[in-house]
C-alpha cells in the first residue's frame, strides 16, 4: 500500500508529462485557414400559402386586406420604408443648412428625369397600387403591394400606376406568396430605368442565374437578394447612392467578411485606401450591356430608326456598352445631390450627384463607379434642370412637344418654366457593389501600378503612382 | 474593340468631354522628366534638320554619353549584336523624326522626348516573349524566326528556349489553348506581376542604385560612399549587366519554415526547380535541319505542345511541361538541381571535316526552282497527295536518309552524316505564384521522382543519326540516351543523381533485404511456433490461475512502457512512409517527416527520463543477467521455448514478483535499449542534422551511408516488435501478460 501512495504522488505528474508527449507526438503542421465568412444563408422553407388562401379577390387591394388579417403589422411597417415613401427620413444634405426628406419622390436624375409628373409610367415599379398623383393616400394600408415582392408564380406584372395588369389571376398569385427571390427584386432593380441593365452597371438579368464568374455570391455559393439585404420588419438595409446621399441602414462588405485580412501583406496595406469593390469588381457590365449615355436633344426624330440599344423616337440617341473599365473617384459613402430648382451653369457639366471626399479625407476610399452622361433639359432663363413629362396624357411620348412636356411637368414639380429650353450636360455617379467576381478575378498589381495602370493617379490627387512616390499620409 | 478607348471616343463624338478619361494616365507616364531637348546628328555630325540624312544615335547620344566606354563595356557590342540605343531606351524603339517633334534649332522638343532606362518589351523584342499590355496575352507570329543556325542567330530566347513567358497577366486570361487554363488564376510571370521589371535585376553594373554586389564581398558594409555619381553614371554607364541570382533579392532562409530539412533542400535546389514547376510557353523540343519546310527553316518542335500541319502556333493546344532537374555545379562550387530544357538539333554534317554542312546546300538538295525537287517529293510524301506537309518532312527512315544522303554526294558534300546535338539551356524566368510552386514532396520523393524522370527529347530519330551533348559548364550530365514509346529519343538521368541521398527514392538494397529477411523470419518462426503450439495446446498442462496476485508494474513502468510503444509504431510507420515516398499517397511527405521528427523527440525524452528512473531507484539491475550459470540458465530457457511450452513442461523461469525476466529476455532488453535504441538515435539525429550540419554527416559519408544504417535499424525494431507480440502471448495465458502491463497486477503460484 505503501508503495501505491507513493505512486500516486507522482500520478498527476506523470499524467501531466505523457498527455505533453502525446500532444507534441500528434503536432502536426497546422495552416491557418483564410477567415471563411461567417454568415450564413437563412433557410428557405417558407409556410405553403396555398392552403389558407381562396379568394377570389376583385381587386388587389383585396389581396393586400387577406395578407394583412394574419401577417397585421406588415404593412405598417412596410409603410416606413423608402420602398413605399420613395422618401428617406429628413437627412442632412452635404452643403445645405436644412435637414429634408428625399428620395425617388422628389429628386430628378439624368435617365427618365423625375417622376412627377410621369407617374403612370415610374409607379410601376412602387410598391403600390394606384399612386397617380399627390391625392395617392400613402396610409391606407390596403394599397401596400405585398405580392410584387412576394408572390413567386411568375406571372404577375404591374402595369400602369402599379396596378396589376388586367388579367392577372390574382388568387394563382397569391397562393404562390413566400421569401422574395432573385427575380422579385429584379422586376424593379435590374429593368430601372426602362430596361434591362439601363440604370445600374452591376445589376441585371445575368444575376437572375449567374456563373461564379458572373457573381461569386450568388453564382457559386447560390446566395438570394435577401441574404445580405436582409430585412427585419420589412426595413432591408443597402442603400442606393443615386438616391441617398448617406449610408446609414446601409451595407458594407465588411458586414460579413468582418475584419478580412488577405494572406498578402502588400494588399491588405490597400485596404485603408481602396474599397473592396475597386479591386473585386474589375469590370461594370460585365455581360449584358448598360447604358452609360443619353441624349435626349436628339428625340422626336421621326426619319431614324427605333433601336432599343441605340435610338428611340422617345427618349433620343444612347450609348451601351458592356465589359467597361469603371472610373475611380475617392469616395467618402456621402454624396453631393442635385434638387429640384438648384442653379447649373449650363456650359458645364451638371453633376446629378458627385462621390464626396478626396485624398485627404480618411474616411474616403477609391472607389469604382458606372458614370452615366447625359444632355437633358434646362430653363434659359432660370438656369436650373426642368422636368419634363414624358408619360401620360399630353406627355412627349404621346405628343411628341418638348414645350408642352416642359410645362406640365414644370407644373407637376412646382417649378416655373420661362418657356426657353436648351440641352444640358449631365452625370449621374453609381458606385459598384454587386457582380463581385471570384477572388481569383480580382484585379492584379498591374492593373492599376505601373504601364497599363486604369488610375489617373493624378487626378486622384497623388504625385504619381504610390508605388513609387507612397502612399496618402 | 478595346473598352477603354470606346468610352472616351464615343463619349467625345457625342459632344461630352470626358472627366478623368482612362487614357490621360498612360501618355503622362511616357514623358521622360529629366531627359534635356538635344540636337539630332546625323552620321557626319551634321544636324538632320539641315542635311536630312538619318539620325545616328552615335552622333547625338554621344554627345553627351561615352559611347565608346559603352559599347566596350556591354553585353550587347555592336560587334556582335545590332543594337543601338534606340532599340532599348525610347518607347516603341523608334525615334520620331517628325520635323514637328524639333525646334527651329533642329533640337528634339522636351515634350516629344521618350527616352528612359529599358522597359522590359525592349528587353523582349529579342529575349522572348514580353507581354505587359492589357490586352490579353497571345503568341505573336513573329515570335518564331525561320532560318537554319548558319543563316539566323541560334539563340535560344527565353520563351522558345525555356517556354517562359514574361507578363503580369494571369494565365487564365490568355488567348492560349492551355490545358487546365480555367484553374491557372497566377500570372506568367510573379516578378512582372509584381511591377519588376528586367532591369532591376538585370541593371547596369555601375549604376549607383545597386550596391548589392558589393555589399555580397564585404558583408560589415551596407553602405559604401565609394561608388559613381548619378552624373559619371549618365555618362558613362556599364552595360555588362548581370545574370542576378535569386538570392540577390531573397532570403530563402526566412521564408521556408514549412519545409522540412529547410536547409538541405535550400542547399541543393536551385530556387528555380520549385518556384518554376512547370512551363507553358512554345519552347523548342527539337529542331531538324536535315530537313527543309515549306517555309524555308529547318523542321521544329515544341515541348509538350500539340500543333496541327497547317495550325498556328497561337492556336496550338499547350500542354504545359515539368522541366528537366539537372544536377548543376553553380559559381560557388555546391551542386544542386537546377530545371532545364532539352533542344536537339539535327544537322547534317561531312563526316570529312566534322563541319555543318551549309543551309545553302541543304536547301539545294531540297528545292529545285519553284518547290521542292520531285525526287524528294517522291521519297517523303507518304499520303502521295504530290505535296510535302510538315509533318512529312522528317527523315526517319533508312531509304529517306539514303535518299537525300545521294543528294547531298551529289553537291559535292563528303560523306554526309546526321548528327544531333542536345544542348542544356537553363530555365531561370516564368517564377510562379506562392500557390503554384511545386510543394508536393512526392514529385521528388518518390520512385516517379523528377529527379530521375525520363525527358523526352525528340518523336523521331533520322536514322543512323548520332547524338552528342553540347558541353556546358555547369550541367553535369550523368544520364543516358534512351527512347519514349512516343520519342524516338529520350533523355533517362542518373537514377542516383550526384550520390545525394533522396527520401522515399533512393534505397540500399543491401540493408533493405538483409532487414526484410530477418524480418520474415522472425514472422515465419513466431507463425510456425504458434501453430505447432495450438496444434499441441491438449498436452500442454493447464496453468492453474493462482489465488496470490501481487502488484509488479508501477505506474511509471507502465506509462514509460506505453509511451515506447506509441511513439515506436508512430516512428515505424512514419519511417517506411518516408522510406517508400509516395507509396502511400494518402499520406503527406511533410507531416510524415515532421511527425516523424517529434516522436523520436518524445521517444529520446521518455528514454532518457526512463534511464534516469532505473538509475536513481537502482531497478537497472532486473535487465543485467545474473552471472551464474548464465549460459545454461539461457539453454534450458531456449530448450523451454523451442520444446517444453509444446509439451506443457514448466518455464524453467519461475517468477516472483521481484524477478520477472528471464535471462533471454534480460539480454534481449540489455540488446534493445544499450545497442538498438542508442544506434536508432545516434543515425536518425544524425539524418535529421545533415540539413543543419552538412559537415558532420559529409565526415561519415553523408546520407547516403548514415540512412541505410537507420533502416536496417529499423528493420530489427519491426523484428522485435513482431517477436515480442508474440512473446507475450505466452504467458499464464494468452492476454496474461498484455494484462499485467495495463493493470500493473500479475498472479504468481504459490510458493
Amino acid at each position: 500500500m505503501l508503495e501505491r501512495k507513493a505512486n500516486a504522488k507522482h500520478r498527476r505528474a506523470l499524467l501531466v508529462l505523457a498527455s505533453l508527449i502525446v500532444f507534441a507526438t500528434g503536432c502536426g503542421t497546422s495552416r491557418s485557414e483564410r477567415v471563411s465568412p461567417k454568415f450564413k444563408k437563412e433557410a428557405r422553407a417558407h409556410f405553403d400559402h396555398a392552403s389558407v388562401i381562396s379568394g377570389p379577390f376583385k381587386t388587389a387591394q383585396a389581396v393586400t386586406r387577406a395578407c394583412l388579417k394574419c401577417h397585421t403589422t406588415a404593412a405598417s411597417d412596410f409603410m416606413k420604408t423608402s420602398h413605399w415613401t420613395w422618401l428617406s427620413s429628413k437627412v442632412k444634405i452635404p452643403g445645405r443648412p436644412n435637414k429634408m426628406r428625399i428620395g425617388k419622390k422628389n429628386l430628378i436624375n439624368n435617365f427618365c428625369i423625375s417622376v412627377s409628373g410621369n407617374q403612370s409610367s415610374c409607379t410601376k415599379c412602387h410598391a403600390g397600387y394606384g399612386w397617380a398623383d399627390d391625392s395617392f393616400d400613402f396610409k391606407r394600408q390596403e394599397n401596400v403591394d405585398c405580392l410584387v415582392c412576394h408572390e413567386r408564380s411568375g406571372s404577375y406584372v404591374k402595369g400602369a400606376y402599379g396596378v396589376p395588369s388586367p388579367g392577372t389571376d390574382l388568387v394563382q398569385v397569391a397562393k404562390s406568396v413566400g421569401f422574395p427571390k432573385r427575380e422579385n427584386c429584379a422586376t424593379c432593380h435590374n429593368y430601372g430605368g426602362g430596361g434591362q441593365g439601363v440604370k445600374h452597371g452591376d445589376l441585371d438579368s445575368t444575376l437572375e442565374n449567374p456563373y461564379p464568374s458572373d457573381d461569386v455570391h450568388m453564382g457559386r455559393y447560390d446566395f438570394l437578394c435577401i441574404d445580405c439585404h436582409r430585412a427585419q420588419n420589412h426595413n432591408i438595409p443597402g442603400r442606393a447612392f443615386s438616391v441617398s446621399v448617406e449610408h446609414s441602414n446601409g451595407l458594407k462588405c465588411t458586414t460579413c467578411h468582418e475584419g478580412f485580412q488577405h494572406t498578402d501583406r502588400r494588399i491588405n496595406s490597400h485596404l485603408q485606401s481602396v474599397a473592396c469593390q475597386t479591386c473585386h469588381i474589375p469590370a461594370v457590365a460585365k455581360k449584358l450591356p448598360t447604358k452609360i449615355f443619353w441624349d435626349w436633344s436628339k428625340a422626336g426624330d421621326k426619319t431614324r430608326v427605333d433601336d432599343e440599344h441605340n435610338y428611340l423616337r422617345i427618349k433620343g440617341e444612347f450609348v451601351y456598352d458592356a465589359k467597361i473599365v469603371p472610373e475611380y473617384y475617392w469616395f467618402n459613402l456621402s454624396m453631393d445631390r442635385y434638387l429640384v430648382g438648384d442653379r447649373i451653369k449650363p456650359e458645364e457639366v451638371t453633376p446629378i450627384n458627385r462621390p464626396l471626399g478626396d485624398i485627404r479625407d480618411p474616411k474616403a476610399q477609391i472607389w469604382p463607379f458606372k458614370v452615366h452622361r447625359a444632355l437633358q433639359h434646362y430653363d434659359k432663363t432660370f438656369h436650373y434642370l426642368l422636368t419634363p413629362m414624358t408619360a401620360g396624357k399630353g406627355g412627349y411620348w404621346s405628343d411628341f412637344d418638348w414645350d408642352q412636356a416642359l410645362r406640365l411637368g414644370a407644373k407637376a414639380s412646382n417649378l416655373k418654366y420661362s418657356g426657353a429650353y436648351g440641352f444640358t450636360r449631365t452625370e449621374m455617379f453609381w458606385p459598384l457593389s454587386h457582380m463581385v467576381a471570384p477572388a481569383k478575378k480580382a484585379l492584379a498589381c498591374q492593373e492599376c501600378h505601373g504601364q497599363s495602370s486604369r488610375l489617373d493617379w493624378k487626378a486622384l490627387g497623388y504625385e504619381g503612382d504610390p508605388v513609387k512616390s507612397g502612399g496618402r499620409r | 474593340m478595346n473598352r477603354i478607348s470606346l468610352i472616351p471616343s464615343v463619349a467625345l463624338a457625342c459632344g461630352v468631354i470626358v472627366v478623368g478619361g482612362t487614357n490621360a494616365a498612360f501618355a503622362q507616364q511616357y514623358v521622360n522628366p529629366i531627359h534635356p531637348a538635344f540636337p539630332l546628328f546625323d552620321q557626319e555630325g551634321a544636324l538632320v534638320l539641315e542635311s536630312g540624312q538619318p539620325f545616328s544615335s552615335e552622333k547625338s547620344c554621344g554627345a553627351c554619353h561615352d559611347v565608346d566606354y559603352i559599347d566596350k563595356h556591354s553585353s550587347h557590342p555592336t560587334s556582335r549584336v545590332d543594337v543601338d540605343c534606340v532599340d532599348c531606351h525610347i518607347v516603341g524603339q523608334k525615334l520620331d523624326q517628325d520635323p514637328w517633334k524639333l525646334d527651329e534649332r533642329g533640337w528634339v522638343k522636351r515634350e516629344s522626348i521618350r527616352i528612359g532606362g529599358p522597359r522590359s518589351e525592349h528587353c523582349g523584342s529579342c529575349h522572348g516573349l514580353v507581354h505587359s499590355d492589357v490586352k490579353p496575352l497571345i503568341i505573336p507570329e513573329d515570335l518564331v524566326k525561320t532560318g537554319f543556325s548558319d543563316e539566323i542567330s541560334s539563340y535560344y530566347s527565353i520563351t522558345l528556349g525555356t517556354g517562359a513567358i514574361i507578363s503580369w497577366q494571369k494565365i487564365a486570361d490568355s488567348f492560349l489553348n492551355i490545358r487546365g487554363k480555367e484553374e491557372l488564376s497566377v500570372p506568367w510571370d510573379v516578378h512582372a506581376a509584381r511591377l519588376v521589371e528586367c532591369r532591376e535585376c538585370h541593371f547596369a553594373s555601375n549604376n549607383p542604385e545597386h550596391t548589392a554586389r558589393k555589399r555580397d564581398e564585404m558583408p560589415f558594409l551596407r553602405f559604401d560612399p565609394r561608388r559613381v555619381t548619378i552624373a559619371e553614371y549618365l555618362t558613362r554607364p556599364d552595360h555588362r549587366l548581370p545574370k542576378s541570382d535569386c538570392r540577390a533579392c531573397h532570403e530563402p532562409i526566412a521564408v521556408h519554415d514549412f519545409l522540412p530539412f529547410k536547409a538541405r533542400h535550400l542547399r541543393t535546389l536551385s530556387c528555380q526547380a520549385c518556384h518554376i514547376p512547370e512551363l507553358r510557353g512554345p519552347a523548342y523540343q527539337m529542331i531538324d535541319e536535315t530537313v527543309v519546310l515549306p517555309d524555308g527553316g529547318p523542321g521544329r518542335e515544341f515541348r509538350a505542345l500539340r500543333q496541327e500541319s497547317d495550325q498556328p502556333l497561337a492556336a496550338a493546344y499547350i500542354n504545359g511541361f515539368r522541366p528537366l532537374l539537372a544536377p548543376t555545379r553553380g559559381a560557388d562550387g555546391l551542386e544542386r538541381f537546377a530545371p532545364y530544357n532539352l533542344v536537339t538539333r539535327w544537322a547534317w554534317v561531312s563526316a570529312s571535316n566534322k563541319r555543318r554542312v551549309p543551309s545553302e546546300l541543304v536547301k539545294k538538295a531540297f528545292f529545285e526552282r519553284t518547290g521542292y525537287a520531285p525526287a524528294v517529293v517522291k521519297l517523303l510524301d507518304i499520303d502521295r497527295d504530290g505535296k510535302l506537309e510538315r509533318d512529312e518532312l522528317s527523315l526517319d527512315t533508312p531509304d529517306k536518309v539514303a535518299g537525300i544522303t545521294e543528294r547531298l554526294i551529289s553537291l559535292g558534300v563528303i560523306d554526309p552524316r546526321i548528327e544531333g546535338v542536345v544542348e542544356t539551356i537553363a530555365v531561370a524566368h516564368g517564377v510562379m505564384e506562392k500557390e503554384e510552386v511545386q510543394r508536393d514532396c512526392d514529385a521528388c520523393h518518390g520512385e516517379h521522382s523528377r529527379l530521375v524522370e525520363i525527358f523526352p527529347l525528340s518523336s523521331y530519330k533520322p536514322h543512323g543519326a548520332s547524338v552528342r551533348w553540347k558541353k556546358s559548364p555547369s550541367v553535369i550530365v550523368e544520364g543516358r540516351f534512351t527512347s519514349l514509346p512516343e520519342h524516338a529519343l529520350a533523355y533517362l538521368p542518373a537514377q542516383s543523381p550526384l550520390g545525394f541521398h533522396i527520401f522515399g527514392l533512393s534505397r540500399q538494397d543491401a540493408t533493405n533485404k538483409l532487414g526484410l529477411g530477418l524480418f520474415f523470419l522472425v514472422f515465419l518462426g513466431c507463425l510456425l511456433h504458434g501453430v505447432v503450439r495450438v496444434v499441441n495446446r491438449r498436452r500442454a498442462v493447464k496453468k492453474q490461475k493462482s489465488a496470490e496476485r501481487a502488484y509488479v508494474y508501477s505506474i511509471y513502468d507502465r506509462v514509460w512502457h506505453w509511451i515506447m510503444a506509441l511513439c515506436g509504431v508512430v516512428l515505424l510507420v512514419t519511417g517506411f512512409k518516408i522510406h517508400l515516398g509516395p507509396a502511400w499517397s494518402w499520406f503527406d511527405m511533410a507531416a510524415a517527416v515532421t511527425t516523424h521528427n517529434w516522436a523520436a523527440l518524445a521517444l529520446m525524452a521518455n528514454a532518457f527520463l526512463t534511464l534516469f528512473y532505473h538509475l536513481t531507484t537502482n531497478t537497472l539491475q532486473k535487465y543485467i543477467p545474473a552471472a551464474s550459470n548464465l549460459l545454461e540458465r539461457i539453454l534450458r530457457q531456449l530448450d523451454y521455448y523451442l520444446r517444453g511450452i509444446f509439451r506443457g513442461a514448466s518455464n524453467p523461469m519461475v517468477k516472483t514478483p521481484k524477478r520477472r525476466l528471464n535471462p533471454l529476455q534480460q539480454l534481449t532488453y540489455l540488446a534493445l535499449f544499450s545497442l538498438l535504441l542508442p544506434w536508432q538515435i545516434v543515425t536518425g539525429v544524425l539524418i535529421w542534422g545533415a540539413s543543419r550540419w552538412p559537415g558532420v554527416d559529409a565526415f561519415l559519408g553523408g546520407l547516403t551511408v548514415v540512412a541505410p544504417l537507420h533502416n536496417l535499424g529499423s528493420w530489427l525494431f519491426l523484428c522485435f516488435f513482431v517477436l515480442h507480440h508474440y512473446l507475450i502471448t505466452t504467458g499464464a495465458s494468452v492476454g496474461a501478460e498484455l494484462k499485467t502491463m495495463i493493470t500493473g497486477y500479475d498472479h504468481f503460484e504459490k510458493g
